[in-house]
Formats: structure tokens, C-alpha cells, sequence
């Protein structure tokens, strides 16, 4: 009798003692089988599945690919870019505003805006 | 799915009670981490899960049986108690008429037989056996939930067939 055929054979003895089990035991099994279908049944659907699957993926490390970091690094580089232009931009509103001002060329609709007028009012008390 | 889980913890623990916690929590772990896997996986990742229980299982029992040593007296042997060889012999199926009470005598008897000498079997060599022949999984699947090669497989499954052959034709057992 080779390996296989005696592992087959002692594998049908192992079932059929398997099949004998207690009714307590029987009992505590299937008790067991129904709260773990509770569980599986009380899982959250695909969706939330995904991203606690993604969650923990990136526990283990392996949502660190490519595909995954590429598009974040777009994502960073153009808010830092959006923030960045915003900012030279309202540094070249002020720096016109004073150039303008020490020349004394201010355009007329600058006299016309009353803050404006509060402003230079209030300054050269 | 469950008697067979329970049957294999049991060979390895042998204690019934921790043996049903084992699967309890086994299947629990399953349906815990692993309900969005597909239904076709779920029999491979549970028997990797059980396995993992069973090895928790014996690392507690050493802390467990390292702290008994240091803090309590000398056991005198009382947990070794011999198994009533009656209590292997269980109520026969009566669903299958053409098994009289003689067959299903000697049927309980090479059953015990069978799963003492597994459990006198090392624990790498028992699973991999069980999970070969009784599982019916293929050498790369038994390699996957026990984290080895599958040429230790092989050897495993070898050596513990040839033990098991050994022990049945020693008790005069003819399968």
C-alpha cells in the first residue's frame, strides 16, 4: 500500500470518528458555527469592507505602491502650488499698492474707495 | 467543516474544552477579518487561522505551565490519569443499518487506535498529514497554511505515514 492509499484509508477512519462526536460537544460546535455567521453576517457591506481592507493593507505596508503614492504626490504638489501662487500674488497686490502710493500716481478709483479714505486719513494723524 | 477543525485541535491539544475554544475562536477570527474574502478562500484561510490558534495555544500553555513551576508545589501525577478505553467507544450511527454492532465495535476501536497514534505523532508531522489526507489539500495548499516549503511537506507527510503504518501494523490493525 503506497503513502497515498494510506493516508486515503486512515483519512475515511478519521471522517467516520469525526461523525461520533458527543451531542455537548455537537452542540457547543454549532453554537460556535452560528456566532461566527452573526459576525460574518454583520460585516459592513463592499464599500466599507474596501477601505478597512485598504486600511489594512497600508498596515502591512503594501499600499505603498505606485499607483497609490503617484496620485497623492500630484495631490500634495498642487495644493502646495495653489497656496504658493496665492501667496506671491497677494505680496505683488501689496508691493503695487506701495509703489503707487510713494510715487503719488494712486489711480482714481483708489480715492474713490472710502476704507481707502479711512485708511490715509487715520495714517497721516 | 467544524468536527473535523475541532478533531485536529483536539489531537493536538487534547483537551476537549480548550479544543472547542480553539475552533470558536478560529471561525470567529474568520468571519471577523476575512468576510470580504471570496467564499472560495475562506476554507484555506481558516485552516491557516486554526493552526495559528493551536500555536498561540501551546505559547500560553508554556508561559502558563513556567509560572506553575515557580509558584506552586510538585504535582504528584494526578493529571496523567489514564483514559477509560470505553469512553473511546462511542454510540454507533444508526442511520447505517448495514453496520452491525460487531463492525461498529471494531470500527471505534481502530478509530481510537488511529487517533492515539496521531497524537503520539510530532505536531508539524500530524498536521501536515491531516491536512493532506483529511483535508484533502494539495502539497502547495499544506505548505501555504503551515509557512513551509513544500518539500518539508513531503517529508512530513512521508515520515508520518510510515510512523502511523508502523504503530497500526504494531497494535495488528489492517486497514
Amino acid at each position: 500500500m503506497n503513502e497515498r492509499d494510506l493516508g486515503s484509508k486512515i483519512a475515511r477512519h478519521l471522517e467516520h470518528g469525526a461523525s461520533q462526536l458527543r451531542q455537548g460537544t455537537l452542540y457547543r460546535l454549532q453554537a460556535a458555527r452560528n456566532a461566527a455567521m452573526q459576525k460574518y453576517h454583520a460585516q459592513p457591506a463592499f464599500g466599507l469592507a474596501g477601505v478597512g481592507l485598504a486600511a489594512s493593507r497600508f498596515r502591512h505596508g503594501q499600499l505603498l505602491s505606485a499607483r497609490i503614492l503617484l496620485p497623492l504626490a500630484f495631490l500634495l504638489l498642487s495644493l502646495s502650488g495653489i497656496v504658493y501662487w496665492q501667496t506671491v500674488q497677494q505680496n505683488n497686490d501689496v508691493e503695487e499698492i506701495d509703489t503707487h502710493l510713494l510715487t503719488g500716481d494712486l489711480p482714481i478709483n483708489a480715492y474713490l474707495d472710502k476704507d481707502f479714505d479711512a485708511w490715509l486719513k487715520h495714517s497721516s494723524l | 467543516m467544524e468536527r473535523r477543525a475541532y478533531k485536529q485541535a483536539l489531537f493536538a491539544v487534547r483537551d476537549e474544552d480548550s479544543a472547542l475554544d480553539i475552533v470558536q475562536d478560529a471561525m470567529l477570527k474568520l468571519a471577523e477579518k476575512y468576510a470580504a474574502k471570496p467564499l472560495a478562500q475562506l476554507p484555506l484561510l481558516f485552516q491557516r487561522i486554526l493552526q495559528n490558534t493551536i500555536r498561540d495555544y501551546y505559547r500560553r500553555q508554556k508561559v502558563r505551565s513556567l509560572w506553575t513551576i515557580l509558584f506552586s508545589s510538585f504535582s504528584h501525577g494526578d493529571d496523567d490519569e489514564e483514559r477509560d478505553p470505553l469512553e473511546t467507544l462511542r454510540p454507533g450511527d444508526a442511520s447505517k443499518p448495514t453496520d452491525g454492532p460487531l463492525e461498529q465495535l471494531e470500527q471505534s476501536r481502530v478509530v481510537a487506535i488511529i487517533e492515539q497514534a496521531l497524537e503520539s505523532l510530532p505536531g508539524r508531522q500530524r498536521q501536515a498529514f491531516l491536512l493532506r489526507y483529511w483535508e484533502d489539500m494539495d502539497v502547495a495548499e499544506t505548505a501555504a497554511v503551515m509557512g513551509c516549503s513544500q518539500g518539508s511537506v513531503k517529508t512530513h507527510c512521508s515520515r508520518a505515514t510510515h510512523a502511523l503504518a508502523a504503530i497500526l501494523k504494531q497494535k495488528g490493525v489492517e486497514l
